[in-house]
């Protein structure tokens, strides 16, 4: 059983007409020289190896460097940008590469979490190759892709081509052409570098959201299944709001990541073809190493700045929301019921129409194979799962949990292992 | 008691770890040369008051390891010779953040004392960062020992009069054709070509079903992309800048035909066969790769291809025609006069005098023996009497002859147009170069743009590059 707890009540300040305490300690609070010589190196380091740096750049932001001498342009680096196509286009490709990876990485690692979570052998092998891609390093990692996508050496194309699925691809218009030219092509540039991004990524995704199901209490699932809950019910109301502050600090977190990943895209194609995947952070380097002109290369990412802030004040905010239970959604307690239901499918309203608007070419391809990946991981869980109860005797798959140690794989989005076990 | 004969988990780690290591003994790269390097008694006689002193040293990383291996044996002979420290590390010059590296370095006062960069691509940006220091004193010493340094070197390493740098080792410009599919096709083996000539032969050797694939060039962003579209647009009459290096006059009647010329060969269906799959995707590796694989009927790329070749016994080194390069409308001789890697001596350095006191040494001719033989025909004398220091520079390869030949240029070579090559080091031709603004040009003219459109787009954007660097146009 549960005990609820109420929050203590904050304790109150002193009462300011206290005589005993001096004028800096009513202001600063009755210890604050003790305080101050405990977060003083902090502050110090913070400073130091943080503030400094941000404000040296902002000062270099309004310099150009005219051979070897540097010279104040005021904001003239920032107002270069508003006509600068590649900058324009360069965070474009940001956005694009950002959104998809993080779509396809929530989907397949929340796919990958839950089986690994439902299973009792070779959860040790299966989690260390979900988990292989993590461990390699990047620069590996791009050049082995570059090699298995190379059309005349590669081994994505002979096995799609053998398999059938290459020419099969082509004519539902997922590439435009057979065999396919992944980095060559414009089309595909993008697509292929966010594939090894996801593949890079989903380990990540894993285990986080393995931790996060780890900690969903198995009782809410054994009430669930007593009141008849369907699988798609104990997913859609225990599992996903189980998960839901891990998710959005994972998501948050990647997407930082994933915004500002230069390594990948530069191993893979340099930003090309042309600058079919150039994010904005090779603008910058372009700018500040390649042309030398460290000024308008801090322009370029202090323009983006605030974008980074805005997921980090988030990111802030849910963390500490998470640290402290009890804590309701504020902004969410000023809507009514109906604004509440409706707002998860107004944004995803709008993030459909904003990449639907970035990225023509590739949306319904994307919706297609992350579809097409769902149905399959629900289809192989149905099937299991009706094998392993038909094994051990039950009448339906769906109507009870699994018992005597035998776990069924259709209740993998929607059974704790303890419920089950 | 049954014995246990099952691997067990330890035993197959411990064999597969031995395995592992077994297959690493049995690979390995060419042996390094081995060369009796002997530091000269003039030398040993500057080094005395030097004695005990060290250097710190960068080195633009070779593309043969041998010859990398055979750098370090020579630093280290000197050392011993002379009684004096020096530490080399090596850096990769198509990392792209070689010179903003060695300028912070510089302005933070924790440089090394010299270095070796390619003078064409490196020492002008270093020089007009106020990076360097006057060597002028250590090259007329030299000239007087070795005779006349590479030509091309006039024009990079000199500023204002005065020498910035010290020729180390030449490397060439070229190009190169499968000899043996020109042959089949009786197509002629000549020391150069106009391009025109070369796209068309790539088109006849090409052949698809067999792997031949008779135009190994690519537009894609890389260092080679941004020498072949420059070569091209030079060799037409056009140019990025002005022969001062401080105006833009890409935007040309001769810029756009070198433009429509390449696009065509990218966009005509009829050079589809001719071009490899993938090649929209290539960068500077890539080209390396598909040559030496065999399946590129020609290439443009420095020696280190070759080199790969040879010393790996790649079959292809037989069937390599290496050639000067190509001519186009406005000028009847290729563009090629090579580069040298050339010693520089920082602002700052701790111990300049040693550290020229190696620069010296290394020009000389067992210290650069080593590296010659490890990287063969990419590492070349850059001091015409180092070529007669030993027969290996005579004999060692077919193509010697004419890469001596190539450090003889006469220069300027000049276009119809009134563009002189080699150019004055130009920043902002270097920006805008780096920055990719050919090779995206070329894109968006596969991509549908007319080329008059992309050339006068990309001379919009030349243009804000070169007034961030200060030249106002």
């Amino acid at each position: 059983m549960t005990v609820l707890r109420e929050r203590p009540a904050p304790a109150r300040p002193a009462p300011s007409g206290s005589s005993s305490l001096t004028a800096s300690q009513r202001r600063f609070g009755r210890d604050w020289r003790l305080a101050a010589v405990f977060i003083g190196p902090t502050l110090l380091l913070v400073a130091a190896l943080i503030l400094f740096p941000i404000v040296s750049s902002i000062f270099t932001s309004t310099t150009e460097r005219h051979g070897a001498e540097t010279v104040f342009v005021g904001l003239d680096n920032y107002t270069a940008l508003l006509g600068d196509t590649v900058f324009h286009k360069g965070v474009l490709n940001s956005f694009v590469f950002t959104a998809y990876a993080e779509i396809f990485k929530v989907t397949l690692g929340l796919i990958a979490a839950l089986m690994l979570h439902h299973m009792r052998r070779g959860r040790a092998i299966i989690a260390g190759v979900i988990l292989l891609p993590w461990v390699v390093p990047t620069v590996v990692t791009a050049f082995t892709w570059r090699s298995l996508f190379d059309p005349i050496f590669g081994s994505v194309n002979v096995l799609l081509t053998d398999s059938g699925i290459g020419p099969a691809l082509a004519a539902v218009g997922l590439v435009d052409r057979w065999p396919a030219e992944w980095l060559s092509d414009p089309a595909l540039a993008m697509p292929a570098v966010i594939l090894v991004n996801v593949w890079k990524g989903i380990p990540f995704f894993t285990v986080t959201f393995l931790a996060g199901l780890k900690a969903i209490d198995s009782g809410l699932y054994e009430a669930a299944i007593v009141d008849g809950a369907s699988p798609w019910q104990r997913f859609k109301h225990i599992t996903l709001p189980g998960l839901r502050h891990v998710m959005i600090v994972t998501v948050l977190l990647s997407s930082i990541w994933t915004f500002n990943n230069f390594d990948l895209i530069w191993l893979m194609t340099q930003g090309g073809p042309g600058d079919a995947t150039a994010p904005y952070v090779m603008v910058a380097y372009s700018k500040a190493i390649q042309q030398l002109q460290l000024g308008a290369g801090a322009a370029v990412t202090l323009v983006m700045l605030p974008i980074i802030g805005i997921l980090v004040v988030i990111l802030v905010r849910m963390m500490r929301r998470s640290d402290l239970p009890g804590t309701g959604d504020l902004g969410r307690r000023r809507l009514t019921p109906a604004q509440r239901r409706a707002m998860p499918w107004v944004i995803v309203a709008a993030s459909v129409l904003v990449l639907v608007w970035a990225s023509p070419h590739i949306v319904w391809k994307a919706a297609l194979v992350l579809g097409v990946f769902v149905v399959l991981a629900a289809a192989v869980g149905r099937v299991v799962s009706t094998l392993a109860a038909r094994a051990a005797g039950w009448p339906h798959a769906w109507s009870a949990a699994p018992a005597r140690g035998s776990r069924s794989w259709v209740c993998w989005a929607s059974c704790s292992p303890r419920s089950t076990g | 008691m049954e014995e246990k004969t099952d691997l067990s988990r330890r035993t197959f780690l411990g064999m597969s770890a031995l395995g592992v290591l077994g297959l690493a003994g049995c690979g390995g790269g060419p042996a390094a040369p081995q060369v009796d390097v002997q530091v000269p008694q003039a030398l040993l006689d500057q080094a005395a008051s030097l004695r005990g002193g060290s250097v710190g040293m960068l080195s633009q990383k070779l593309y043969a390891e041998a010859a990398n291996q055979a750098l370090d044996r020579s630093l280290q002979a000197f050392a011993q010779a002379t009684g004096t420290t020096v530490r080399n590390d090596l850096v990769s010059g198509d990392a792209g953040d070689m010179v903003a590296k060695m300028d912070a370095e510089v302005k933070a006062g924790t440089n090394r004392d010299l270095a070796f960069v390619s003078d064409r691509r490196f020492v002008g940006q270093l020089h007009n960062l106020g990076a360097l220091t006057d060597v002028t004193d250590v090259v007329e010493e030299m000239r007087k020992l070795y005779g006349e340094p590479a030509t091309e070197a006039t024009n990079y390493c000199v500023f204002g009069g005065r020498w910035f740098a010290i020729p180390y080792h030449f490397i060439a410009s070229a190009m190169y054709l499968r000899k043996d599919w020109y042959q089949e096709k009786g197509l002629p083996l000549k020391p150069h070509y106009s391009w025109e000539e070369l796209r068309d032969n790539a088109l006849e050797v090409s052949d698809p079903a067999k792997r031949r694939f008779g135009w190994g060039l690519t537009v894609n962003r890389s260092g080679d992309a941004n020498g072949f579209i420059g070569n091209v647009i030079n060799t037409y009459g056009g140019a990025i800048a002005d022969n001062t290096g401080t105006k833009v006059v890409f935007n040309s009647p001769e810029t756009v035909a070198a433009v429509t010329f390449i696009g065509d060969i990218y966009t005509n269906p009829k050079y589809t066969p001719m071009l490899p799959p993938g090649i929209g995707s290539w960068t500077d590796s890539s080209n390396n790769e598909n040559w030496l694989a065999q399946i590129l009927g020609l290439t443009l790329n420095q020696f280190s291809v070759y080199a790969d070749s040879k010393t790996k016994n790649n079959p292809v080194y037989a069937n390599t025609h290496p050639f000067n390069g190509a001519t186009g409308p406005a000028i009847d001789k290729p563009l090629a006069f090579g580069e040298s890697n050339s010693f520089v001596v920082f602002k700052g350095a701790k111990n300049p005098d040693l550290a020229k006191l190696v620069a010296k040494f290394m020009v000389s001719g067992s210290a650069l023996l080593g590296v010659a033989k490890g990287a063969p025909c990419l590492v070349n004398p850059s001091w015409d009497k180092v070529w007669d220091s030993d027969p290996y520079y005579t004999t060692g390869d077919p193509a010697f002859p004419a890469l001596r030949e190539q450090t003889r240029t006469k220069l300027p070579l000049t276009t119809k147009t009134g563009l002189s090559f080699p150019q004055a080091p130009s920043p902002g031709d270097q920006a805008a170069t780096a920055a990719y603004l050919l090779t995206d040009m070329m894109q968006s003219v596969i991509q549908g743009t007319r080329p008059a459109d992309a050339v006068a787009s990309t001379h919009a954007r030349i243009v804000q590059v070169f007034e961030q660097q200060g030249y106002k146009q």
